[in-house]
């Protein structure tokens, strides 16, 4: 394993999830929810030390706009956003969306 | 026209360097839309169904977790993955493309060897091995997925942006400033003719009472 790689991963989801990534590897799971989850990943957002951190969707879906706002604007860590048990959550701006918004073309259809 | 300036040399110069200023802009605007675009292209090949990949393969691992849960408690499980070490690190990295922070990661492979994973493989069996298999696969994924979805979704906003200005610079803006420096322009010839016309008129009129002066004379 190369030793340069410095930064942490994090996890931030119900405690089944958690112990998943434990599994693979995950030093940093972090099984919350709710309001004390919102405070571990805005803690985390601020953390030089992290490279990425995994959320489920539906927990940063249930996110202060506010948090949320701040998580799409850090490049630094990287929010990676996973679905839970329960499965994907139709997401309101797909990808596909906006590129086609953006370059009036689909083109994540064609291929 | 929203504004009608004062027909004066001064504003027409004004306008005149308004529409210099608007056109320079438009012309950088464009530049970064394409360089925004190109970029976009760079990580698209890249981004393409990673996300309904890790879909996928979220819902096998959660599978495979469940499926072990079966079969051993979950304080077992829970005792198995406090024993795995050696978490994968990763390194990322920030680049600035006009403006845009895009990620870039770099990770060792988060794959293990059976005996490397650090718990007992006699106190457990082949079930918790092939949740802690399936949660690599998605690691593996994730880290895949955040250097692209994030940079993209970014470099989407932003070329929407760009766009949006570059079109309302070449559809509004510059025509707009043209129009009125047209219009000073337009404006400082009527007078002057208005004044060339007046300055004959006076010229006129002053022959005319120099010729009856004369003939009383």
């Amino acid at each position: 394993m190369a030793t340069d790689n410095k930064e942490k991963i994090a996890v931030i989801a119900d405690s089944p999830t958690c112990t998943g990534f434990r599994l693979a590897g995950v030093d940093h799971t972090y099984p919350l929810s709710g309001s004390e989850a919102e405070g571990r990943l805005s803690e985390l957002l601020s953390d030089e030390g992290f490279g990425i951190i995994i959320v489920t969707e539906r927990m940063l879906e249930g996110c202060d706009w506010r948090l949320k706002k701040k998580v799409e604007q850090t490049a630094k860590p990287i929010v990676v956003a996973i679905p839970d048990m329960g499965g994907p959550i139709e997401q309101e701006e797909s990808l596909a969306k906006l590129i086609k918004r953006a370059l009036g073309v689909d083109l994540t259809k064609k291929k | 026209m929203a504004e009608t300036p004062n027909p004066t040399r001064m504003e027409l110069l004004k306008a005149r360097t308004r529409v210099k200023l608007a056109r320079k802009g438009h012309k950088l605007l464009k530049q970064k839309r394409d360089a925004l675009i190109l970029e976009f292209f760079k990580i698209l090949g890249k981004a393409q169904d990673l996300r309904s990949d890790l879909n996928a393969r979220m819902k096998s691992a959660y599978g495979a977790l469940a499926v072990a849960q079966s079969y051993h408690s979950m304080q077992e499980i829970e005792a198995a993955s406090m024993a795995v070490k050696r978490a994968p690190n990763v390194h990322v990295e920030v680049r600035n493309i006009m403006g845009v922070k895009i990620p870039t990661l770099e990770a060792s492979e988060p794959k293990k060897l059976l005996l490397a994973r650090g718990y007992s493989i006699v106190g457990t069996s082949a079930k918790i091995d092939e949740v802690a298999d399936t949660f690599e696969h998605v690691l593996d994924l994730i880290f895949k997925l955040s250097e692209t979805e994030n940079g993209i979704r970014r470099l989407i906003i932003e070329i929407e942006k760009t766009k949006r200005r570059v079109n309302s610079l070449e559809y509004v803006m510059i025509p707009r400033l043209e129009g009125q420096a047209k219009l000073i322009s337009f404006r400082l010839e009527e007078m002057e003719r208005d004044s060339f016309v007046m300055l004959k008129t006076i010229k006129r009129k002053l022959e005319k009472n120099a010729e009856e002066k004369r003939k009383a004379a």
